[in-house]
């Protein structure tokens, strides 16, 4: 998989801050230096039920991913991560706490605001494609565009497709498409609106480990060519190692940081979480 | 097996609400029938035997009853042979006749019943007042009084129906009139035979005879004291003759007998035209059921597939499944005649057939209406749950190991359906369109029904393809037109049987419709041709002027074209040798009275539509009726006594009146007959029934209280018919609402099992930016496309199968073919499918609203 020199930055990217090729510091950042960050949250609680049921998902959690850089969150399972993603990509609400993406605040948003948002500003990536089956390759890329009305950049649409190798494919519909090939439409459908943050969960979990490989690829291509900023879930520790750092999140708290992970790295922090 | 199939039942109870409610509907429509026409039955039977109960001994004398008008002397002298019979001590005859009544301004049709003197005959009970016992009172019938607002002390006025001379166009004197006063009111129960709402006015002898009501239909008698019975049956047989048309019965047989003609007729009619509504309602409830189970299935297949692992067999799968359709048809078929009884209770209330709304003791429940809706309730639901069964039963156990696939691969329709659906409709349409070519209605019936079965075969593609046709047009709508339209024929199956439903409802609707409109327009044609005259007004009684002043008002009515006032002179004169009925002297043939009414020829060309041409002077126009009974033909030249003298005219048949001889004004002058403004013509500027101006003339006749006037012609026809057709037609559509409420129904529950199936997919949506307006938006629009298409599909059959019909109808009973399609009103349905679609979404777009993206999202 390769990418044509692309010239043309994601008009929306935040890219001041965080370089292409910005040094390699810390993934997680502190709340006080929350404006620098594209999408950030502080003192985040999310409580499932109520009273001796309640499950504390998340517990006073903060949390700050830089733009233009391709970020994990890594945890064994109940650790809050999908939660955390949720609550970051105005996918739900916390329960208290505060949810900035870029300079927007996303908890005082009405239900029908954080629709816009993410329709505009944020790109989604999950585990299980979700393509909607009625609609072709093309149309599904560029629906978020006619949600929000807006005209496609055809060229934008041409450089993604030949670029994620799925521009001979577009008039199909997802039941005529593999699995590696839905994703790259799922891809190209969260890059399309040049969003500031990608939030993609489990992408790689239900594709065979070579076209993973490619996702992630593809996925550090956009970051270190347009200045992407992705950020996302796995517990798979091979696509951890993909990402520029990853954050560990254990019982609903930050339990660390992994700089420039190695496969090994990140085994062994998460063996020591576990353990 | 079968706690799981219970445990499932419940664990998916809400997604058979849809389901149950359109089997509720549709067995709930099939209980009211039948308990409503129960009702009606038992009290008819009440209503048949009680007069015949008071009496010791009825005499059912149809030769009495036939006897015309000029044998009176014959029923007096029967009536007198069982007056001497002995052992009789009173015989009274049984009048039922019909007089027309006027009170407080209004003019009504009443039943005119005797009153017999004695009280042992007096089969009611005194209500208010006292019986009449003079010649100028009458009792009436209480709750008929009631709600026409009279009470004892008011007065009406009684007079014979007009008699109808057997010799067309001969005129007869006005029946005498009388004024009577309202001593008490009776109560005689129900009367669903004249709808509850006619008067009954009994009436003294004395009355009676007044009136010159003399016929009977049957002699009530009471027997002397000490006499046998059985004895004076045997004379009464005797002396009258007793045959075939003659029955002497004690009056607990004549009783029996009644019931017995009487039972059964009543209830079945009624069931003959209500019960087909119920099988079209059920019909239809069937479509929705089956989506329900298909849906049902088709989520549950993992579950079956899982249970298939662990050792289900199919046999198994499938019991369970039709066991699970066969509960929930159960309780719905009981909970639906529940809720029919009630219906019916209701109904049968205001038509005064019961007490009180919850009068359950009067409503006529039989064993066969409890059990029969609930039958045809488990039928239809054991019926449309086969196929879905069938389908649960195929799931390979190997699915439950298998990932859930995307989207099921859309089943494309069978060859030998799509075979036979080609050969039943292609015959049944040629069957059709022969039988309206050759006027043959048992043609066109049965083609009609085989067309029919070959369209809903057709369905699964045909639905499809036209959703998608209007599909293309919806995408101009933006992305949510795009989704709603790809949603909607997602499973083509789904999706027919959906619009299946309505299209069967709407299609029936429209075939009404469109053959009312076609009837309409024939019986126009027809009243056009046969009254070539729009208003025809005319004292009410014969010979009289009409009031100063009419002409100049319905001159003034908005919609009055032109008028013309007609002169007319009665004169007398002897019917001619050769026409002379076989067998008859002069004498026994009094002279006939003739009006002869003159008009200018340029006056009627103004005001007659067609036939003025005919009138000349020296001409005398006369309906053909008199013609053939005087042994005229056309041409003949005929010497008319009018005036003094006698003049001698041409003849000539028309259509422009309906009794005695139309001339010119200047010819009916030169007579010197002394003349009055006998009637008044006028031509409307529409052709067509036009209500307001309908209204304006009935209100110049009510203005004329004073001299009472008769509005006739081609305006009032047309009003007749039409107000006659149009109340069918909306007592038929409401009928059929039922199936089309059903129909609606359905596409909420398709539409909301499609959105529990979406979870995932509305949830992805919203994540990706659709608001919740455009969720509901979305989900609105693919409501209204199924409703849409079902629509107009029913539409477009309805117009085609109501054309078949109609050729084949009018040219079966050799009328001209007139056809005609209502389009307003066929606008008017097709675009009531938006709001039902709309309606019909809001449920299930509330719902999948409500779905948070994350949530939906993660659940895997």
């Amino acid at each position: 998989m390769s990418f044509p020199n692309g010239s043309q930055q994601p008009a929306a990217a935040p890219s001041e801050q965080g370089g292409v090729n910005g040094q390699p510091g810390f993934a997680g950042q502190l709340a006080e230096s929350v404006p620098e960050s594209a999408t950030s949250g502080s003192a985040l609680v999310k409580v499932y039920g109520s009273g001796e049921a309640g499950v504390r998902a998340l517990d006073n959690v903060d949390i700050g991913f830089a733009g233009g850089r391709f970020s994990a969150i890594m945890g064994p399972s109940g650790s809050g991560k999908s939660t955390l993603m949720h609550c970051l990509a105005g996918l739900d609400t916390p329960t208290s706490g505060r949810v900035m993406l870029g300079d927007t605040d996303l908890t005082g948003l009405s239900d029908k605001q954080l629709t816009l948002t993410r329709r505009d500003r944020i790109g989604f990536l999950f585990q299980s494609f979700n393509l909607l089956p009625t609609l072709t390759a093309e149309q599904n890329i560029l629906l978020p565009l006619e949600l929000s009305g807006r005209k496609p950049d055809r060229q934008w649409l041409n450089e993604l497709t030949e670029s994620l190798g799925i521009d001979q494919r577009l008039r199909h519909r997802p039941s005529e498409l593999s699995g590696g090939q839905q994703q790259r439409v799922a891809v190209a459908r969260a890059l399309i609106t040049r969003p500031e943050v990608v939030f993609a969960d489990e992408p790689t979990g239900a594709l065979d480990s070579k076209s993973g490989a490619n996702l992630l690829e593809f996925l550090r291509g956009s970051v270190r060519q347009f200045g992407q900023t992705v950020v996302m879930v796995t517990h798979d520790p091979v696509a951890a190692s993909h990402a520029d750092s990853v954050v560990l999140l254990a019982d609903g708290n930050i339990a660390g940081r992994i700089d420039d992970p190695t496969q090994e790295a990140v085994l062994d922090s998460l063996r020591r979480l576990g353990g | 097996m079968l706690r799981n199939t219970l445990l499932q039942l419940r664990h998916n109870i809400g997604r058979l609400t849809a389901a149950g409610l359109a089997i509720v509907l549709g067995v709930g429509f099939v209980a009211a029938t039948l308990v409503f026409t129960g009702t009606m039955q038992s009290s008819v039977r009440h209503m048949v035997a009680a007069p015949n109960l008071a009496a010791d001994v009825v005499v059912d004398d149809q030769v009495a009853r036939v006897a015309e008008g000029n044998e009176n002397d014959k029923r007096q002298q029967r009536l007198r042979k069982v007056r001497d019979t002995e052992g009789v001590d009173v015989a009274v005859p049984r009048t039922e006749s019909y007089a027309n009544a006027s009170w407080k301004g209004e003019r009504y049709s009443v039943e005119l019943n005797r009153l017999p003197e004695q009280q042992a005959l007096r089969w009611y009970e005194l209500a208010e007042g006292s019986y009449a016992d003079a010649a100028d009172e009458v009792v009436l019938s209480e709750r008929a009084a009631d709600s026409a607002n009279l009470s004892p002390g008011d007065t009406i006025t009684l007079q014979q129906p007009r008699y109808v001379s057997p010799r067309e166009g001969e005129s007869e004197k006005a029946p005498p009139k009388r004024e009577v006063t309202v001593s008490g009111l009776v109560d005689i129960g129900s009367n669903v035979l004249t709808g509850g709402s006619r008067v009954t006015v009994f009436a003294p002898q004395g009355l009676l005879n007044q009136l010159g009501t003399t016929d009977y239909r049957a002699i009530d008698l009471l027997l002397a004291d000490g006499a046998d019975t059985s004895a004076v049956l045997d004379r009464l047989r005797g002396k009258l003759d007793a045959g075939q048309y003659v029955k002497v019965r004690t009056g607990q047989q004549q009783a029996d007998y009644a019931v017995k003609l009487f039972s059964g007729r009543v209830a079945a009619a009624l069931n003959a035209v209500l019960l087909p509504f119920g099988a079209i309602a059920l019909f239809v409830a069937g479509f929705v059921i089956v989506n329900t189970f298909s849906v049902l299935h088709a989520q549950r297949s993992r579950q079956y597939a899982l249970l298939r692992c662990v050792g289900a067999t199919r046999g198994q799968i499938r019991r369970s499944a039709l066991f699970e359709a066969l509960l929930v048809g159960l309780v719905t078929s009981v909970i639906g005649t529940v809720f029919g009884v009630l219906v019916s209770a209701t109904v049968s209330w205001p038509l005064g057939l019961t007490d009180s709304p919850v009068d359950f003791g009067s409503l006529g429940i039989t064993p066969l209406a409890l059990t029969a809706p609930v039958a045809a309730g488990l039928l239809v639901t054991f019926l449309a749950s086969l196929a879905p069964a069938a389908r649960a039963m195929r799931v390979a156990p190997l699915a439950a190991l298998r990932p859930v696939p995307d989207e099921q691969a859309s089943r494309r329709i069978g060859r030998a359906r799509l075979v036979s659906a080609v050969v039943f409709t292609v015959a049944g349409a040629g069957f059709l369109l022969g039988g309206a070519l050759l006027g043959s209605m048992t043609m066109a019936v049965p083609g009609g029904l085989l067309a029919v079965v070959g369209v809903l075969l057709f369905t699964p593609t045909l639905i499809p393809a036209v959703a998608r046709a209007f599909g293309y047009l919806m995408r101009s709508l933006g992305p949510t037109g795009t989704l709603a339209s790809g949603n909607a024929v997602r499973n083509p199956y789904r999706a027919s049987s959906t619009s299946t439903a309505l299209m069967i409802g709407v299609g029936l609707i429209v075939l009404l419709l469109t053959g009312t409109a076609s009837a309409r327009n024939g019986a126009n044609e027809q009243i056009d041709q046969r009254y070539p005259v729009d208003v025809k007004i005319a004292a009410e009684e014969r010979g009289q002027p009409v009031p100063e002043g009419v002409g100049q008002r319905l001159a003034a009515l908005e919609g009055t074209a032109a008028t013309a006032a007609l002169s007319g002179a009665s004169f007398e004169m002897e019917r001619p040798e050769t026409s002379m009925p076989e067998g008859a002297s002069r004498e026994d043939i009094p002279p006939a009275t003739f009006r002869a009414m003159g008009i200018a020829p340029a006056k009627l060309a103004e005001v007659s539509r067609h036939g003025a041409e005919a009138l000349r002077q020296g001409t005398a126009l006369a309906p053909s009726g008199i013609l053939d009974s005087w042994g005229w033909s056309e041409g003949d030249r005929v010497e008319l006594p009018i005036g003094e003298g006698s003049a001698t005219f041409r003849l000539a048949s028309t259509d422009l009146i309906r009794s005695g001889f139309l001339l010119t004004s200047s010819d009916l002058a030169a007579t010197g007959a002394e003349t009055s403004t006998s009637e008044i013509w006028a031509r409307a500027t529409s052709d067509t029934y036009t209500p307001s101006y309908t209204g304006e003339l009935n209100s110049l006749a009510e203005e004329s209280a004073s001299t009472p006037i008769d509005v006739g012609g081609a305006v009032q026809m047309r009003a007749q018919f039409t107000q006659v057709l149009d109340t069918l037609l909306l007592i038929v559509t409401g009928l059929l609402a039922v199936a089309v409420i059903i129909a609606v129904v359905g596409i909420a529950n398709t539409l909301g099992l499609s959105v529990l199936e979406r979870g995932r997919e509305s949830a992805l949506l919203r994540a990706l930016g659709l608001t919740r307006g455009q969720l509901r938006g979305t989900l609105a629009l693919e409501a209204v496309l199924l409703a849409v298409v079902g629509t107009v599909l029913g539409a477009l059959i309805g117009v085609l199968f109501a054309f078949g019909g109609v050729a084949a109808m009018f040219e079966n009973i050799g009328l001209p073919v007139s056809f005609a399609v209502p389009w307003t009103r066929l606008l008017l349905v097709i675009a009531c499918a938006i709001p039902a679609g709309v309606l019909a979404s809001v449920l299930p777009a509330r719902r999948a609203a409500k779905a948070q993206p994350a949530a939906a999202l993660s659940e895997e």
